[in-house]
């Protein structure tokens, strides 16, 4: 008798309800053990990061040896802040805490979504919180021009520093032998000099893709040619001399002195850049910065130093940390407030810095052994000057603006100053429509 | 150049056109990051397994597959079902004048709306019914897209059976379900095979609605859960690619499983 390999329609029924059953009882069995035990539970929404990864791999077992049921959902960059505002202005309750981008705080604070920490028994006070840090978790903000509506409300702590992240140096220190680099000539000159010894093929990399990507790679040099941002009355003062030198400075001579393509340039390349060992310095968060000794993710281990960011004026970065908040639909509210105190204590801030993640607390930068050498460079950059981005619920439509003039300007290799004009402009008229004036 | 040669090479030509970017896609699954990122090499130097078992381990990815199984399945055997017996009322049945000849246009039109104007009312639904992050606020999704597919595209394939047939079976005492279960839908097995890869490979693919409706692995499908490799800073490709493979896989599978029907029922009906 020959086989038929005609597909019946019993065939197609059969095989359906076999493949239903299998890929439930898959499900049930693959579920996350954390999801079906017993505890303290709590929802954690955190974007896929780098940085994150030491909390991660050591905080997480340490917390559910404390009783905490943790699920930890990540998600992309680019959609966590439209997926969490959505799920806190509905009210949805699918997380109990977001780790959010500090730049995000604001426009979670205006729309008044997330839990009163301090009531909740969180001392904002605390001598031992990074002051910077611990500022960017208030809405409306302590210090520093308010948005209209919130001129004489009072600030609440609805956030807390979660993980420290800001931007340093990371160099070469067989092109810069006598150590990080003071300032941005000294960068370009040593770096030349190690292009032309054959060490490296660029003397920095850095993003240039329009929007955050561009504005993030410029902003510690603005911040370092002594630029600001706004003034008290939120206009736009970026294009002040100073920023026109930083920003003819990053499209001009950075630009020369970068990869081709540089205007395409993201986070990807740009770490590719610096651990495949054709950069010769680069400013950056933690995230690419944690794998600096790590032969699986460098090629050149052991090559890769941290120092601060090299000055003009002064030397000055920027901050940019994950900060956690509550929302108040929080389905364990109670859990991860708890959680939440465990997790800022003096002891695990400890735990977090042998793991070689930032802390958020100034004790636990001086705990004897950090697990990552870019720990007590952190804190040196901290000292030396770290900023935050402006605290406006619109910083996003602002970056978004000054990027595309900055990333035209780079495409044409000039124009940096004459872009910032174009961009304050554009910033000063979006603002006057949002009602800032 | 002889006309051999040159359909030889022709044939070449497109073959390296259509397979490159799967060799470069099961290529880069087997190499690590930094290979990826920091060296660009054209096949993996080491090989490793390690994307592939880190998915399953790690990155919860047996999860975002089994949803994605389950979520169309489910979602295109309800739409084939309904579908097939509206279209088979719409080739068979007179409407009201002002709809006839309309109602396969206006679920056309239906299907064709920007799913991006709809999202954030679907969400909403989703949200005051409970919804969210489950499998059957996805199934009710894309069962109410697929349905509208299915009706447009399987109504010309009855149209194509002679309706002879079924008042044939009609006439020795079948009922007019028992004839259009028993006569016409056999006939239109074909048809319903193309429907249903159109559907599946929709529904399978489908992100956008997964993107918002969906927040952990308990309901994240497969194209869902694979954008969560990418991150602030640095992209999982390795893993990413490592998905791709396994996320063709059941297509592939479904494809082969259905090709003999998929190829009669492009001879036939609406694409005919």
């Amino acid at each position: 008798m020959m086989h038929s390999s005609r597909l019946t329609r019993r065939s197609v029924i059969k095989g359906g309800l076999g493949l239903a059953l299998a890929t439930t009882a898959l499900t049930t069995l693959g579920l996350p053990i954390s999801a079906r035990a017993a505890g303290k539970k709590v929802i954690i929404g955190a974007f896929a990061d780098g940085g994150l990864t030491p909390f991660k791999q050591k905080i997480i077992p340490l917390a559910k040896e404390q009783g905490f049921d943790i699920e930890f959902l990540e998600d992309e960059y680019g959609v966590t802040l439209e997926k969490w505002f959505a799920d806190a202005q509905s009210g949805a309750g699918q997380y109990d805490l977001y780790l959010l981008d500090d730049p995000w705080v604001p426009q979670f604070g205006a729309a008044n979504v997330l839990e009163d920490l301090g009531a909740g028994g969180i001392d904002g006070s605390d001598k031992d919180w990074i002051g910077s840090m611990i500022d960017m978790g208030y809405w409306p903000p302590q210090k520093g021009p308010r948005v209209k509506g919130f001129e004489s409300a009072k600030p609440t702590l609805i956030c807390v520093p979660f993980v420290g992240d800001l931007q340093t140096l990371t160099y070469r220190n067989d092109v810069f032998t006598d150590g990080a680099p003071k300032t941005w000539d000294d960068v370009i000159a040593k770096g030349k000099e190690g292009v032309a010894a054959g060490k490296i093929k660029y003397p920095v990399v850095f993003r240039g893709v329009s929007g955050n990507p561009i504005v993030t790679s410029w902003y510690p040099v603005f911040l370092s040619f002594g630029g600001s941002f706004f003034d008290d009355k939120w206009n736009p003062i970026f294009n002040s001399a100073e920023g026109k030198a930083s920003a003819d400075f990053f499209v001009g001579t950075m630009k020369q002195n970068a990869p081709n393509g540089v205007v395409e340039f993201d986070s990807d390349q740009e770490g590719a850049a610096i651990l495949g060992g054709d950069a010769g310095a680069i400013i950056q968060y933690s995230g690419n910065a944690l794998k600096a000794d790590d032969p699986a993710q460098t090629k050149v281990a052991g090559k890769l130093d941290f120092g601060v960011v090299p000055k003009q004026q002064s030397a000055i970065g920027q901050m940019g940390i994950f900060i956690a908040g509550v929302p108040k639909s929080a389905p364990n509210k109670a859990n991860s407030i708890e959680f939440l105190k465990w997790y800022v204590s003096a002891e695990t801030q400890a735990k977090l810095s042998e793991a070689g993640s930032i802390p958020v607390k100034r004790s636990a930068f001086g705990i004897a052994k950090p697990g990552n050498r870019l720990i007590p460079v952190a804190l040196q950059q901290l000292d030396a000057g770290s900023l935050p981005r402006p605290r406006t619920p619109d910083w996003a439509k602002v970056e978004e603006l000054l990027g595309i003039e900055l990333n035209k300007a780079l495409q044409a290799g000039s124009g940096g100053g004459a872009a910032l004009d174009t961009a304050a402009k554009q910033v000063k008229d979006y603002l006057t429509t949002a009602g800032y004036y | 150049m002889s006309t051999r040669v040159a359909r030889i090479l022709t044939t070449i030509f497109v073959l390296a056109v259509v397979l490159l970017p799967i060799y470069w896609l099961v290529s880069t699954s087997l190499k690590s990051n930094r290979e990826i990122t920091q060296e660009g090499t054209l096949y993996p130097h080491v090989p490793t397994f390690d994307n592939y078992v880190r998915l399953f381990t790690e990155k919860q990815f047996g999860s975002y597959l089994t949803n994605s199984l389950v979520v169309t399945f489910f979602s295109v055997a309800i739409a084939l079902v309904a579908g097939a017996m509206g279209a088979y009322a719409i080739a068979r049945f007179r409407l009201p004048l002002a709809m006839e000849g309309k109602v396969g246009l206006f679920l056309l039109t239906l299907r064709i709306i920007p799913p991006v104007v709809i999202l954030i009312p679907v969400y909403l639904l989703m949200l005051s019914l409970g919804l969210l992050d489950s499998w059957l606020g996805l199934i009710a999704t894309y069962t109410a897209f697929n349905v509208t597919f299915c009706v447009w595209m399987m109504e010309s394939f009855f149209r194509e059976i002679p309706v002879d047939l079924e008042e044939a079976a009609m006439v020795d005492g079948d009922s007019r379900f028992g004839a259009f279960r028993r006569i016409t839908l056999p006939l239109a097995a074909p048809g319903l095979a193309a429907t249903a890869i159109f559907a599946v490979l929709v529904t399978f693919n489908e992100f956008l609605f997964a993107l918002a409706l969906t927040a952990t692995p308990r309901a994240m499908t497969m194209p869902r859960g694979t954008a969560t490799l990418i991150g602030r800073i640095d992209t999982d490709w390795a893993s990413m690619s490592a998905a791709g493979v396994i996320g063709a896989l059941p297509i592939v599978f479904f494809a082969l499983l259905v090709q003999r029907h998929l190829v009669r029922g492009l001879t036939m009906g609406a694409v005919k």
